[in-house]
């Protein structure tokens, strides 16, 4: 497969491609986005992960000119976009259901964004050619839309959004109406694709999973606010509030108060006992401590560097590669450890048994009011 | 159940449409080639042969064409506020285009030659408002026929177009707009095309509902503004002239069943492409 001219398969490093400051909105009474900043590099692969209502759809909508901002500016390789009309973007949008013409065949649909721009009619056969090969629909070409299957109309409309090469892709919930199996593979075919096409995307999800599998970043957003923008690994390991650590993955989350203050840590005395956490908070102050289920084993702790409780077990569930356990506890406070499977039948429900993790793999957060 | 046992469920309609529909259209088709002195074909040549009646099927043509030309422009707007409002608005609007229709034609048109006279409302409020100075004649006129036929039909032509407006999805128009159309060329290629069906089925009830228009006319305009349907009851009432009455109602027939297959074909068309 040979990317046309304007394809752009190489991505130049351009940390200010997309520039997104102090963007905001409001409807009615309700701030939907609140002073939202964020830059995007040339070529990279940026998801916008939250809970429904917590404004990312709104954050793509403004970005693709269907909606404007209250304030703020956004500029896009250095032009600013402000009061530009979504068809002088160049912004390719992946709708949520795709949003196909079904009153034009795959191959017109894919040509749609190209005759919109009078290309000449040659390059418009040749490049709808070369976009369904890309994603694998060339025999369908003559298709109408209803005719084909989910998986093949998500492919239809990312080609028609990357026909017409443009400086930002926007993909909103694209793969959300898959079955999971066919999820799984799109994610691997649509990010090995927008790679190799060097596409600047904005990703927006609500599955976890999927914007650790395929971002270059993560911003988690909650209430129209950014809680954390990172990479993958950093939104897991080190959640930046009790918002990510509760909507990445899963934790085991204590609450207790300060009872300690050390050169580095602090000692918090939780239902568990106490459990020492890197980071400074004052003598006395509720807390939260928390850690992720696959940094716990199962026993005493080997040094000082460890925290270690007697944990009573409620339940476990058998995932089948490895086994979750889950803590019988009061209140806020929760408890699940990931074990490989077969470690995991030492420890029945109804029994109590010791477990210890790294101090240095403990979170610590005030409590939450 | 054979592939016929359903089809006896349209049993009473087909019995109905036999009996009120066939049987009176085939006594029609027989008389105009039955007259006075039997079975000839003077009707038709008497028809064909006259200026008059020829004038007469081209007003008539002209009024449904006129008619059904304003109500696309109105009633297509129209039918997307309806289709995109929300809340007690569309609520108000549904009404608006619903509740006329349950009053009588005859009322209606009533109705308007008391608006279009010389004190009438609708004078009225183009003087108010410094239009015009001296009151516009419009009963008896073709602008004043065209007035009242428009706003009685106009439902007809808002409603199909609604229907088809509420199964377009609004992000067509916003995913055209981002592959790099504008708002021209959104509307032409993905929002015309695809409430084109609504615009035909409108298109077609309107058209056939004008070109058979009886009491309107005669209300608004009078017995002197012939078209097809006034031809039929004047030929029959006032003239005598089962034979003349008869061919003119075959010529409207034939012209009504024109428009309908047009229609259907064009729609076919449509969905083809």
């Amino acid at each position: 497969m040979e990317p046309g001219d304007g394809l752009n398969p190489m991505a130049t490093p351009e940390p200010g491609h997309l520039r997104i400051a102090g963007v905001a909105k409001r409807f009615r009474q309700t701030r939907v986005l609140d002073d939202i900043s964020l830059e995007v590099a040339r070529g990279e692969f940026v998801s916008l992960l939250g809970p429904s209502g917590c404004g990312k759809t709104t954050l793509l909508r403004i970005l693709a000119g269907l909606l404007a901002a209250d304030e703020g500016r956004v500029t896009l390789g250095g032009r600013d976009l402000a009061g530009l009309a979504p068809h002088r973007r160049n912004v390719g949008v992946v709708f949520q259901n795709y949003a196909l013409f079904p009153h034009l065949t795959v191959a017109e649909n894919v040509a749609f964004g190209l005759r919109a721009r009078r290309h000449a009619k040659g390059g418009i056969a040749a490049r709808v050619a070369e976009l369904l090969a890309l994603v694998q629909l060339g025999p369908l070409a003559g298709r109408a839309i209803a005719q084909l299957s989910g998986g093949q109309q998500q492919r239809v409309a990312i080609a028609r959004a990357l026909a017409t090469s443009p400086d930002l892709v926007l993909l909103d919930e694209p793969l959300s109406a898959l079955d999971r199996k066919l999820r799984e593979t799109m994610q691997v075919e649509l990010r090995a694709l927008l790679r190799q096409l060097g596409m600047t995307a904005i990703f927006v999800t609500h599955d976890q999973e999927e914007a650790l599998t395929l971002s270059d970043r993560v911003a988690v957003m909650n209430a129209g606010r950014i809680e954390q923008l990172a990479g993958p690994q950093a939104i897991y390991d080190q959640p930046a509030s009790p918002f990510v650590l509760d909507f990445v993955g899963q934790a085991t989350v204590l609450h207790g108060n300060v009872v300690e203050e050390r050169p580095a840590s602090v000692l918090v005395r939780t239902a568990l006992g106490p459990i020492e956490a890197p980071g400074h908070m004052l003598v006395g102050a509720p807390a939260m401590v928390a850690v992720r289920p696959e940094r716990i084993v199962l026993g005493t702790a080997p040094d000082a560097a460890w925290n270690a409780v007697a944990l009573p077990i409620a339940a476990g569930s058998f995932l089948g590669s490895r086994s979750l356990l889950h803590g019988a506890l009061a209140g806020p406070d929760r408890a699940t450890i990931e074990l490989p499977a077969g470690k995991a039948t030492a420890a029945q429900p109804g029994t109590v048994v010791p477990i210890a993790w790294r101090v240095a793999d403990t979170l610590l957060y005030p409590a939450p009011a | 159940m054979s592939r016929f046992g359903i089809a006896w469920l349209a049993a009473p309609a087909t019995l109905v449409c036999l009996g009120l529909f066939a049987v009176p259209l085939g006594l029609l088709l027989v008389e105009s080639f039955h007259g006075a002195q039997g079975w000839s074909l003077a009707g038709y040549r008497d028809f064909l042969g006259s200026a008059y009646a020829w004038g007469v099927v081209a007003r008539t043509l002209r009024l449904a064409a006129l008619t059904t030309a304003i109500c696309l422009v109105i009633g297509y707007p129209a039918a997307f506020a309806l289709a995109w409002t929300r809340g007690w608005v569309q609520s108000v609007l549904v009404a608006c285009v619903l509740l006329p229709l349950s009053l009588s034609v005859i009322v209606k048109a009533f109705g308007w030659t008391v608006l279009l006279r010389a004190n009438g409302a609708v004078n009225l409020a183009l003087m108010g408002l410094g239009i015009t100075s001296a009151p516009l004649r419009l009963l008896f006129t073709e602008a004043g026929l065209l007035i009242g036929i428009v706003n009685i039909f106009l439902p007809f032509m808002v409603l199909p177009i609604f229907a088809s407006v509420r199964q377009l999805d609004p992000r067509l128009p916003e995913a055209a707009a981002t592959l790099g159309g504008g708002p021209l060329y959104c509307f032409l290629r993905v929002v015309l095309p695809l409430t084109l069906p609504g615009v035909i089925a409108g298109g077609t009830l309107v058209f056939s509902l004008a070109i058979a228009a009886y009491v309107i006319p005669t209300l608004l305009m009078g017995d002197a503004y012939q078209t097809l349907p006034v031809m039929i009851a004047t030929s029959f009432l006032y003239l005598q002239d089962p034979m003349r009455g008869s061919v003119a109602g075959v010529v409207l027939l034939a012209l009504s069943i024109l428009v309908v297959v047009a229609s259907t074909w064009l729609g076919r068309k449509g969905e083809a492409a």
